[in-house]
């Protein structure tokens, strides 16, 4: 027994260390089990969104506009085909096989050769190719590998056949087709050495019903059907294609562009898993080093990774380096992606820590990309530019490289922010970097100048302006941005990195050759790549939306006869009611594909902007939290549901722009929730565990007519040409303009808005217009927006005169202080002067002045002096309007607008009253109010710009909707809210109008004398007489000069004068105002009443108008 | 040559199944070790089941249970091995695993950055499993003449560790290195070392493990593992870093932690289903066990394990014969410090390295030298031929 004494000591040590380890497991299996096994369900737990339906949009009688319908989308999975299709197979094997990528369509040309080829290798083939020895096939010799080279390179390359033997091993048996038994058999009976057969026999011989059969019996029979099935699968590949083309209807050319359509999207997923491998092996994306840089770097491991040749490999670092940079430096989509995302978080900066200074808040974004991702925070987590002081890629780069070079003998930092003087600059919360007028020159303060070097930009003057572009950008608060927007953070961005990517090819330039990355870190990126490809092909791609139910049948059904390809249900949008389809241009009738109606109105979805998705970023994180809790009470469960149900995702589309986008909360709805637990490989039969239903959104009933709509566009699409000398031709040939109808109340019934369609639909490419590019700006829904200087003309004279009226400019019968007037006025008045009629600066429209006539009469009967606003307003004469107008303080003209609603909201906007306010905050129906010169002051201190406000002209604006609205309130003396939705979530969205607070007696005047307009003014015999229309009409006409450009001259050809914008605006019918109705004609040669007013008739003879009196 | 061959290698010289007492074989040893052995046949197969379809290069029951076939006649012979031909053989069996060892910088297979492999015919061979019964066997031999009373006595015993252990860093494999040393020390104990010269040594081998550091022979990666393990021992700090080099700890870990009181069943683990854990039907087979078999059946496999070394000790403590003792108590040192040092890697104890559980992790050589190990303890135990050495009948 003295013996125990020797091994007591060992016995005990292990007794201890056994005791160590059971204490440990119960640390790791029992203490901190919840943890792990959330961390275990994690990789196993998956969920799906259940889309809701969103709502539906109807217009006032109850029609359906546009709705969410069932569409079936056939998509594909790059790993599904390359593991199951024949194809995939054959391709695949090849590739690893050779070494380098095979296409498709090589493959698919040499499909059955190379598929024999395949299965007559044998186990011990593939072994001895996986050792390093060659491989005979028929059709290429595949050489032994070399000694030539380099002891790591050797074993680089030993590794690879390797990987590439087992992957062609793997695709060879699935280009087999067995089932898993037999997969399972051949497995097996590979190991017992069935002597020297190849793969055909093996698997001939471990089907049952071939069983009984001897090798070479079996082998020709399994063979037989095989051949078979693998032609039928490619029978079936081509009758996919003829469904997929648009472009051909011959089979052979349907399948040669759909191999080209799979083709991209292995490309794009083997790209992707490049990008990945890289980003792991060096800490940083691909697409931050330049195409020197890159190519400074040995990625021949890449390259084995996907079994790329060095071709291939040329392409993608070309591609992912490629920058194309002036001297500002960059343009490529992934700068511009950069770019987009740095001001993406500049808005959500904004608003998640307002505390931060402006200047701060900027800088801080501007070095995000160039931080490190896990360093670099202050407090709260947020990234603090003071504290940046490790670069990417450069810092990254140089512990991923096996050998790193020693840094230049530049010792100076990169950018100044790196110094602690820059550091502890306090910037100022109004930081900005100021020019001299004029001459561009900066003004520096101390601060900018510092940071200014700091950036780099203290000898560009150029760059400094765009610096504070930027600032001002970043403090303005936008949901969108364009592509100009972004200039300043690109050019910034650029000049950043383009240093950056100097220091980088200075220290790897040194020397001829390229440089490794390290090993060790290679090989941990390796270690992720079969998991990478997984992901990476595993994403569906779209290959055809609404697919034709034939195929929806057969890929569902024959899943495993359409390898690759599934078919998924998603809602898509769909218009049900459309235009006519007829438009015209350039004087000629064109048929073309009817569009929807309402379409610029209405407005499109589109997905999520990055400032949303960055901004839900935390309910986002809190609802993958919630999904990875292992154990979850009903709270969770709701709170999830709330989460996933409200929040976006990146692939959702939501409303982007018109009623879509402002009433996106109400008509989205809200997301349920499908979760699963199983694993991914046996996913088949899982069934969910948790699921929260859909709620579909709510339905939007809108104040627009379908019928009236499509009368209206139809009117400015092809307006009947007129007989007139005067007219101009070109505008009726070639349409610009909108037209609205509304209720009295602000209930729209029509908003037409031409052109509606672009320049090369129509056909009509690159003609000589003689107006300006608006021609051009078909998305432009014109009832809401000004895309140009839109001045109203004469259709302000009535509200002008009104106002004058009531506070004491006009006497009843409009003539006060007239006598005391201007003697140039008076002279105007009463003799009218060829070529000078007007006022001061105002020109008459008409040569002669408006008042010639009248007052040649007036002179006869020797009332000379009784010219008065009875006859001014339905002669619309300038001069009258320009004495007034001059006449009215600056505070009457900005008042007198205000009072008017011109420069305000029309109140399509508006909305208030519903239970739960959307949380973000709303976009789309966009609308101009007060855009450029509007009323200014320092303008209006000015009697000349006074006599052209009163006029409609030169300093004032309005849009279509705003000048009914306008009307509407004189029409009933209540100025109402417009409105082009009725109904949202169950509640009225219309608002009760406000008083004008005129005098009633005042108001009759003027609309009694807007009916003049008709029976004796502007608008007599222009087709708005109750004889043609049926019933009365009251309005107002107005032109007002816009630009410069050939008018007729009356003789047939043209002269030098102006063009102009034309306007009618008025209501109907007259003794009970019920309808207002503007007619804007934009770029015309002609004057109100040689073009506008008989548009507006042929508008308003339609049956569907007059039917709304009947009603 | 010939007649050397003839002389040492012949069957006759080589086995002699008469002289072994079968009545007196461990049985229990046997019993339990087979036990092992069907617990590693049966997570290989539901490895193995969780394989997707056509899968290759995955874990696979086919061919573990060839290796196992393979490998069992193995354990027989070793049983029946004549002890005086190992007792005169032990230095050529040690040089030729040196040699062996040696052969990996010429024509070893390269995998992971490591050269561990020999290529052969139906699997590859890892020298350094053999070296561990090289060295057993050598030190047993060595120190059965040595009573390591003097300074003297220790060079050559050292030495002899020094080699091996250097030879298998170099692969680099440097968590094979270091499941020798406690081999080695525990040997030196058994042996007589006085306590005091053990740790003394293991100062030694401390101070210079801190020279290498700082010198720059322990390579980066070593390094860095060593700090992935200090920065992600915490569980938080580990799922922190699970997408960097910490990914195979956290999965790991994941697995195992996943397990709870008692496992998620055979086959059910994600260690299975996913197939992010690497290496799981070897270097990480514990992680797969204690996950399907909870805290209760992973203490179980630990005791169920742990009997085996504990059995072959008392085995050991038993012997009369100085070298018998030595090489069955350096076979039980060999088991145990495999399943401490891979238990400790799979719970995150000591810093991620690769080492097969001898007897259930896939892998021909470990699976080879377990059963060749296992053979030589129960045969030297169980025979006839004892030598009569001073030892006998000494008192420690």
């Amino acid at each position: 027994m003295s013996n125990w004494r020797r091994f007591g000591a060992p016995m005990v040590v292990l007794a201890l260390a056994m005791v160590a380890l059971v204490l440990r497991l119960y640390e790791v299996q029992v203490t901190e089990h919840k943890l792990w096994a959330r961390e275990a369900l994690g990789l196993v737990r998956s969920s799906r969104v259940l889309p809701a339906r969103r709502g539906r949009i109807l217009d006032r009688s109850g029609k359906v506009v546009v709705e969410d319908r069932e569409d079936y989308v056939l998509e594909f999975v790059w790993r599904e085909f390359r593991r199951e299709h024949p194809l995939g197979a054959i391709a695949q094997a090849r590739s690893q096989l050779l070494g380098r990528p095979v296409s498709l369509a090589e493959a698919d040309a040499n499909l059955m050769p190379w598929a024999l080829e395949l299965v007559a290798l044998t186990p011990d083939d593939l072994d001895g190719f996986a050792a390093g020895g060659g491989l005979p096939l028929k059709s290429v010799r595949i050489e032994e590998l070399g000694t030539n080279s380099d002891d790591r390179e050797r074993l680089a390359r030993q590794n690879w056949r390797r990987t590439r033997a087992r992957d062609a091993r793997f695709y060879l048996q699935s280009l087999l087709g067995l089932t898993r038994r037999e997969a399972y058999l051949l497995r097996k009976k590979e190991r017992e050495r069935w002597g020297a057969r190849d793969f055909l026999t093996r698997s001939a011989l471990v089907r049952p019903a071939l069983g009984a059969l001897g090798p070479d019996e079996a082998r020709a029979e399994f063979l037989e059907e095989w051949v078979r099935e693998i032609a039928a699968a490619r029978e079936r590949l081509i009758d996919l294609s003829v469904v997929l083309s648009v472009e051909s209807s011959d089979r052979m050319e349907c399948y040669d562009e759909l191999l080209v359509r799979l083709e991209v999207i292995r490309r794009e997923v083997e790209d992707a898993v490049a990008d990945d491998l890289f980003s792991s092996a060096t800490g940083f994306s691909a697409m931050r080093l330049s195409s020197d840089n890159l190519e400074r770097l040995d990625l021949r491991w890449l390259g084995r990774a996907l079994v790329w040749d060095q071709a291939r490999l040329v392409q993608w670092s070309s591609d992912r380096g490629a920058r194309s940079g002036g001297s500002d430096g960059f343009s490529s989509p992934g700068f511009r992606l950069l770019a987009g995302r740095v001001y993406s978080r500049l808005q959500v900066a904004r608003e998640q820590n307002p505390g931060r200074g402006l200047a701060d808040r900027v800088l801080d974004e501007l070095l995000r990309p160039f931080a490190r991702v896990s360093a670099n925070r202050g407090a709260g987590g947020v990234l603090d530019w003071r504290a940046v002081d490790s670069l990417l890629p450069l810092d990254e780069l140089q512990s991923a490289l096996e050998a790193p070079p020693e840094l230049s003998e530049d010792t100076q930092p990169l950018f100044l922010f790196q110094t602690q003087v820059v550091r502890e600059l306090r910037l100022p919360d109004d930081f900005q970097v100021r020019t001299r007028p004029g001459s561009g020159r900066v003004l520096w303060g101390e601060q900018e100048a510092l940071l200014a070097r700091a950036l780099g930009l203290d000898d560009h003057a150029d760059s400094t302006g765009r610096t504070g572009a930027l600032i001002g950008l970043a403090s303005r608060r936008r949901e969108e941005w364009s592509p100009g927007e972004l200039e300043p953070i690109e050019v910034l961005l650029g000049r950043l990195d383009r240093a950056i990517q100097e220091r980088v090819y200075g220290t790897l330039g040194s020397r001829d050759t390229t440089w490794a990355l390290a090993p060790k870190r290679v090989a941990e990126a390796l270690e992720l790549r079969d998991h990478l490809l997984k992901d990476q092909s595993l994403r569906p791609r779209r290959l055809l939306k609404r697919p034709p139910y034939s195929l929806v049948e057969a890929v569902t059904r024959f899943t495993e006869q359409h390898a690759g390809f599934r078919v998924s249900m998603r809602y898509e949008r769909h218009w049900r009611e459309f235009d006519s389809g007829q438009v015209r241009a350039l004087g000629t009738d064109v048929d073309l594909e009817p569009q929807p109606l309402f379409q610029r109105l209405i407005g499109s979805l589109r997905s999520p902007s990055m400032v949303r998705v960055l901004r839900e970023r935390d309910d986002l994180a809190r609802a993958r939290e919630l999904q990875a809790a292992l154990d979850r009470k009903q709270g969770d469960f709701d709170e999830l549901a709330q989460l996933y149900g409200s929040n976006l995702h990146a692939t959702q589309e939501i409303g982007g722009s018109g009623i879509e986008g402002y009433f996106d909360f109400e008509l989205r709805g809200s997301h349920g929730f499908q979760e699963s637990i199983g694993l991914a490989e046996r996913a088949q039969d899982r069934s969910a565990n948790w699921s929260q239903s859909p709620v579909d959104g709510e339905d939007l009933i809108l104040t627009l007519d379908v019928n009236l709509q499509r009368v209206a566009q139809d009117v400015l699409e092809r307006p009947e040409f007129l007989a007139d000398s005067s007219a101009d031709p070109d505008w009726w040939q070639d349409p610009v303009g909108a037209l609205v109808l509304a209720r009295v109340d602000g209930q729209v019934l029509a908003a037409a808005s031409v052109p509606s369609r672009s320049q090369s639909e129509i056909g009509f490419v690159g003609q000589d217009r003689r107006s300006d590019d608006q021609r051009l700006l078909y998305r432009v829904q014109r009832t809401l927006r000004m895309p140009t200087f839109q001045p109203p003309g004469s259709t302000i004279k009535p509200l002008i005169a009104l106002w004058a009226m009531e506070y004491g400019w006009l006497d009843d019968e409009g003539t006060r202080h007239l006598l005391d007037a201007d003697e140039s006025l008076v002279t105007c008045l009463r003799e009218g002067r060829d070529q000078a009629s007007g006022y001061g600066k105002v020109r008459c429209s008409s040569t002669l002045g408006h008042s010639y006539t009248l007052h040649r009469q007036a002179a006869g009967s020797g009332r000379i002096r009784d010219m008065a606003l009875r006859d001014a307003l339905p002669h619309s004469c300038n001069a009258f309007f320009s004495w007034l107008g001059q006449h009215l303080s600056v505070q009457d003209h900005r008042d007198l607008a205000r009072r008017f609603g011109l420069g305000t909201p029309t109140g399509v906007r508006v909305f208030e009253g519903l239970k739960e306010e959307s949380p973000l905050p709303r976009v789309g129906l966009v609308e101009d109010r007060r855009p450029g010169r509007f009323l200014e002051p320092l303008d209006l201190a000015s009697a000349t710009f006074r006599q052209y406000a009163a006029n409609g002209l030169v300093c004032i604006q309005a849009t279509p909707l705003q000048m009914a609205r306008a009307y509407a309130g004189i029409a009933t003396g209540q100025l109402p809210t417009m409105a082009f939705v009725s109904q949202a979530r169950g509640v009225s969205m219309l608002r009760p109008p406000t008083s004008l607070g005129f005098d009633p007696q005042n108001l009759a005047l003027v609309r009694g004398l807007m009916e003049q307009v008709v029976l004796r003014g502007s608008a007599r015999g222009k087709g708005l007489s109750r004889e043609t229309l049926g019933f009365r009409v009251a309005c107002k006409t107005g032109s007002a000069d816009i630009c410069k450009g050939p008018v007729p001259d009356g003789k047939g050809g043209w002269r030098e004068g102006m063009r102009k914008h034309a306007w009618v605006a008025g209501w109907f019918p007259v003794q009970d105002p019920q309808f207002v109705f503007v007619l804007l004609v934009h770029d015309t040669s002609a004057t109100s009443s040689h073009g506008a007013v008989q548009l507006a008739s042929q508008f308003l003879q339609r049956p569907e108008v007059a039917a709304l009196i009947q009603r | 040559m010939g007649s050397w061959l003839q002389d040492n290698l012949s069957p006759r010289r080589l086995f002699d199944p008469a002289g072994v007492r079968w009545r007196e074989v461990d049985w229990h040893i046997l019993i339990v070790a087979a036990g092992i052995v069907a617990l590693g046949l049966v997570f290989q197969g539901a490895m193995d089941a969780a394989e997707p379809l056509g899968a290759v290069g995955g874990a696979s029951f086919a061919g573990h249970r060839e290796k196992l076939l393979f490998a069992a006649p193995l354990l027989l012979l070793a049983l029946m091995l004549r002890p005086s031909w190992l007792r005169r053989n032990t230095h050529r069996i040690f040089w030729l695993s040196i040699l062996l060892l040696l052969a990996l910088h010429f024509i070893g297979v390269e995998r992971n950055n490591a050269r561990r492999w020999l290529p052969l015919p139906h699997f590859d061979l890892q020298p350094s499993e053999l070296a561990k019964i090289g060295l057993v066997l050598i030190l047993s031999s060595l120190l059965s003449r040595r009573r390591l009373e003097n300074w003297g006595e220790w060079i050559l015993p050292i030495a002899v560790v020094l080699l091996p252990l250097a030879l298998v860093a170099a692969q680099p494999d440097l968590g094979t290195a270091l499941t020798l040393l406690p081999i080695a020390l525990g040997m030196f104990h058994l042996a007589g070392a006085p306590w005091r010269s053990l740790v003394g040594l293991c100062l030694i081998a401390v101070s210079l493990g801190f020279l290498g550091w700082k010198s720059g022979l322990v390579q980066e990666y070593q390094l860095e593992r060593i700090h992935t393990w200090t920065s992600s021992y915490e569980a938080p700090e580990l799922i922190e870093g699970r997408y960097g080099p910490a990914f195979h700890a956290y999965q790991a870990r994941t697995a195992l932690g996943n397990g709870g009181w008692t496992g998620t069943g055979l086959g059910q683990g994600v260690a299975n289903g996913a197939r992010t854990l690497p290496e799981r039907d070897s270097d990480s087979v514990f992680a797969v066990m204690g996950e399907e078999l909870g805290f209760i059946g992973s203490v179980g496999v630990l005791l169920l394990y742990s009997l085996l070394p504990f059995l072959l000790m008392i085995s050991a403590a038993r012997q009369r014969d100085r070298f018998c003792r030595l090489v069955v108590g350096g076979v039980a040192l060999l088991f145990a410090s495999h399943l401490v040092i891979h238990v400790a890697v799979n719970t995150g104890l000591v810093p991620m390295t690769g080492l097969p559980l001898p007897l259930i992790s896939a892998g021909g050589s470990s699976l080879l030298a377990s059963l060749l190990a296992l053979g030589l303890a129960l045969g030297l135990a169980a025979h006839h031929g004892r030598s009569l050495d001073r030892d006998t009948f000494r008192s420690y």
